[in-house]
């Protein structure tokens, strides 16, 4: 159960990835990642 | 065990899920399971190495997709029921030690675009009520991982809290010419400004008249909305900017980074139409009193239902209000 869907920049809302995926013990994970996020560090 | 049991003297649902008995408690960092899985190292629940933002269905679920029926029928006058529904955990960042005040504004905003599609997506399933999207944060909260992260409960019916929100605002439309409840109280909040906190141009935070905790705060759309999902692009920004300064205000507060609830009002999802009575908003609890001392849920508050305060709201909110000009110099 892997599924993979790209949402566009839609009337400037922020565009995104979304991946699902199933854990070996059937719950489902999924996986969001935005164009251009940087990597927050703390302080 | 997933059940649901009907109290019928206070007409609502306690769920049952004795599993959640066995939940990771406070692991060390180097067993954090929320963070990603990096190579030869701990397996954790994010089977990558990196990750931006990740939803999973909770291991310790009170709800689950499909339940047995429970085997405890319960009583004639107080049934039980299967625990349908789903819960999720929301890690906002891989960095362990982040919270959500310390991201950066564009991080939040993307927060926002991930809570808002759990809404739909959650909301859209036949055996859901009510989406309500939180945070507890802090071991005063009873938090059990320290990790930045969320949870959202798809529950199978409107829990007491919103469904008593809902029926006021319900009594208030019918009984003045269709006007919502939210929109005329945080007019009259915005006007009076005492207790305003932080605005933006579509977001106000502010220290409701009839605060059940010290430093409780709400946050407030200012168009009338029912749910996350509604926002436009411009909205969502001015959340995001809105709830950073909040969360900043409430660490500058006592100089640490402050323990809080922070949950979602919004519309339920059982397929009636809530617009002018569903207003989105979010309020936060943070247990505090002083730097110190907690505000405690005791006999009046828990057995009366009748809340108790020390201090003034318009006290607090200047207190807070200063704590956030402070973060902005």
């Amino acid at each position: 159960m892997n599924e993979r869907e790209e949402h566009s920049s839609c009337e400037g809302k922020a565009a995104f990835v979304k991946e699902r995926e199933q854990m070996a013990d059937g719950r489902y994970i999924i996986f969001y990642t935005f164009d251009g996020e940087e990597k927050d560090r703390e302080p | 065990m997933n059940q649901l049991r009907w109290d019928p003297t206070l007409r609502e649902w306690v769920a049952y899920a004795t599993h959640r008995q066995d939940r990771t408690f406070l692991p060390p960092a180097e067993y954090c399971p929320l963070c990603p899985a990096r190579p030869g190292g701990f397996p954790t629940e994010v089977p990558r190495e990196s990750y931006d933002i990740v939803v999973f269905e909770n291991k310790f679920s009170s709800f689950i997709p499909d339940p047995p029926e429970p085997d405890e029928k319960g009583l004639a006058l107080a049934p039980s029921a299967a625990g349908r529904g789903v819960c999720e955990v929301v890690l906002y960042s891989e960095e362990h030690g982040a919270t959500l005040a310390g991201m950066s504004e564009r991080r939040i905003r993307n927060l926002v675009e991930v809570w808002a599609d759990r809404y739909g997506e959650l909301g859209a399933l036949d055996f859901v009520e009510y989406v309500f999207i939180f945070e507890n944060k802090g071991e005063a909260i009873g938090v059990t991982l320290h990790h930045p992260h969320g949870q959202i409960y798809a529950y199978p019916f409107v829990p007491p809290r919103p469904k008593k929100e809902i029926e006021a605002a319900k009594e208030y439309q019918s009984a003045h010419d269709g006007r919502c409840l939210h929109c005329d109280l945080l007019s009259e909040e915005l006007e009076d400004a005492r207790r305003l906190i932080v605005e933006g141009e579509y977001f106000a935070a502010f220290v409701p008249f009839y605060a059940h905790f010290p430093y409780e705060a709400h946050l407030y759309a200012r168009r009338c909305t029912p749910s996350i999902a509604d926002l436009s692009a411009a909205e969502r920004r001015d959340l995001a900017r809105v709830l950073k300064r909040l969360l900043a205000g409430y660490d500058n507060l006592f100089g640490f980074s402050l323990p809080y609830m922070m949950v979602m009002h919004q519309g339920p999802t059982d397929g009636e139409d809530y617009g002018g009575v569903a207003h989105f908003h979010v309020e936060f609890y943070p247990p505090n009193r002083t730097a110190d001392k907690l505000k405690y849920l005791a006999g009046s508050e828990t057995g009366a239902g009748a809340f108790v305060m020390d201090v003034l709201p318009e006290e607090t909110a200047a207190t807070l209000r200063e704590a956030v000009e402070r973060e902005c110099r």
